[in-house]
């Protein structure tokens, strides 16, 4: 018997309740999906009968693990998606949010699945993608523009996220990473202190508040072979707050590493900013851009440092939580001290914009 | 830096006796099994060099507060001085990281007083230190 086959029973039991319109509902496959580091996710097929008819979906399910990557809150992750489904910001349809822990052991949610797609940023290097890059890319920075013009209020999430005034959310921000970095710090940060220091000296307003997905990066969303984005994912970390936090975001030097020239592994950088202008109508201001530049690199490096703490004194001891924590953590540090050295020699990231 | 690198070793053990090994045929046990790889390699460089990283950046540090020019307030030059009649208490990674947790406390809060009071030539040799502990603190893994 698989290891997975009594979540499998559990699951196909909640679905035969919850959807009671279907027939003959079986889940006939299940696969852990890896590198799920803030939520246990599994790739399930599902057969049934709708009407009559017979079908087969796939669906993916995710449930809270024991200890986490990212504390972060299911249901306006959940509520994220479902505000933003209906726009041409493309996501997974999202079907189901069950907060009671007593149906499959811990809260979870499921979508539906996006089939036939990668989300691996090697495969932006190989032969068969390489030539897509700037389709990709154009996409990528454009997607994350039109969410940058949406209206919170039209979107919706105003209703169910704390909207911060204009001239405060930069900071509000730096304090929550700030905060994590010194709860979860278990040897003393040089490099993160000087960081926190420069970015608390002059926090920028926005110039309009906007959904931030807050991990908006290649890894974080669906291609297709043909080079299309079919879906972003993991909203965990959405929020309201300043467009610039997600572009600095996307942007920052480790979502290419070692390739420091390639935002993303996709694009230069500038060309990047370039598309998301475009598509966001938004002006780009380069001394705000080049706080929220540093900004991401810390709040990357908080949670980088609160993985390393939480493999060492949590409970499930995955492997995701050691590698986000400790190549990490080396990598992040590098960037912050290239970035802000000033006698650098910008070896492993460019010089801020 | 790694914590308590012998312990982690140990449970990254466990993980792959206890839920790798009985089942690689799928795609969550192949890549925990890539993932567990190359954190041993992380483990094996730390094993290395761990004691002579953290030794390296203590003398630096040590040389730094020695050689200081500007003079920090009271309360730190006492605490500095302090930690330079200090020693490790031995070899051991858990007592060298003490004394290295020692003098990082010590260098962020000079750190500090040297961006308010504007000692630029102090800022400087202590972001150059910043510069070399990150690059021999860096894991060199394949891409």
């Amino acid at each position: 018997m698989s290891a997975l086959e009594p979540l499998r029973g559990a699951i196909e039991r909640y679905l035969v309740r919850r959807w009671s319109h279907l027939q003959n509902l079986k889940i006939v496959g299940i696969q852990q999906i890896p590198g799920g580091a803030s939520r246990e996710t599994y790739r399930i097929a599902a057969t049934f009968q709708e009407n009559g008819v017979d079908a087969k979906r796939g669906y993916i399910f995710r449930r809270d693990p024991p200890s986490s990557l990212i504390d972060t809150n299911r249901a306006l992750e959940y509520r994220t998606y479902t505000a933003v489904y209906p726009t041409s910001v493309p996501v997974p349809e999202p079907l189901i949010l069950e907060e009671d822990p007593g149906e499959l052991e811990r809260p979870f949610s499921m979508m539906a699945e996006i089939a036939g797609c990668e989300t691996a940023i090697p495969n932006f290097a190989t032969p068969a993608y390489a030539p897509l890059r700037e389709k990709i890319g154009t996409q990528k920075w454009s997607i994350l523009g039109r969410l940058g013009a949406m209206d919170i209020d039209e979107l919706g999430v105003s209703k169910f996220m704390h909207a911060p005034d204009r001239a405060d959310c930069a900071r509000r921000e730096l304090d929550y990473w700030a905060g994590v970095i010194a709860a979860d710090s278990l040897h003393p940060q040089p490099i993160a202190a000087a960081a926190i220091r420069w970015l608390k000296r002059d926090p920028p307003p926005a110039q309009k508040l906007c959904l931030v997905h807050g991990d908006y990066r290649s890894g974080n969303f669906l291609y297709d072979q043909s080079g299309t984005i079919r879906g972003v994912l993991d909203w965990e970390m959405a929020h309201i707050g300043d467009p610039l936090e997600d572009l600095a975001w996307s942007l920052d030097p480790l979502w290419g590493w070692p390739e420091r020239h390639l935002a993303g592994g996709l694009l230069p950088r500038r060309r990047a900013v370039q598309i998301w202008q475009e598509a966001s109508g938004l002006q780009f201001d380069a001394d705000a851009f080049r706080w929220w530049q540093v900004f991401a690199s810390i709040k990357g490096l908080a949670i980088w440092i609160s993985s390393t703490e939480d493999f060492a004194n949590g409970s499930t001891k995955e492997p995701i939580l050691a590698m986000a924590g400790w190549v990490m953590t080396d990598r992040q540090n590098r960037i912050i001290v290239d970035r802000l050295a000033p006698e650098s020699e910008h070896r492993y990231a460019e010089p801020l914009l | 830096m790694i914590p308590r690198p012998q312990q982690a070793l140990a449970d990254l053990a466990m993980k792959l006796a206890t839920s790798v090994a009985p089942d690689t045929q799928s795609a969550y046990a192949a890549s925990n099994a890539g993932m567990i790889a190359m954190l041993m390699q992380c483990l094996a460089q730390d094993f290395d060099r761990a004691a002579a990283v953290r030794t390296q950046d203590i003398d630096e540090l040590v040389a730094l507060f020695e050689s200081l020019r500007d003079v920090p307030p009271e309360s730190l030059a006492n605490r500095i001085a302090t930690f330079l009649r200090g020693s490790a208490e031995s070899l051991r990674i858990e007592h060298l990281n003490a004394r290295h947790a020692s003098a990082m406390e010590l260098l962020i809060e000079l750190h500090a007083w040297a961006e308010t009071v504007e000692a630029d030539e102090l800022d400087q040799e202590i972001w150059n230190f910043l510069i070399r502990h990150a690059d021999r603190h860096a894991y060199h893994l394949p891409v």
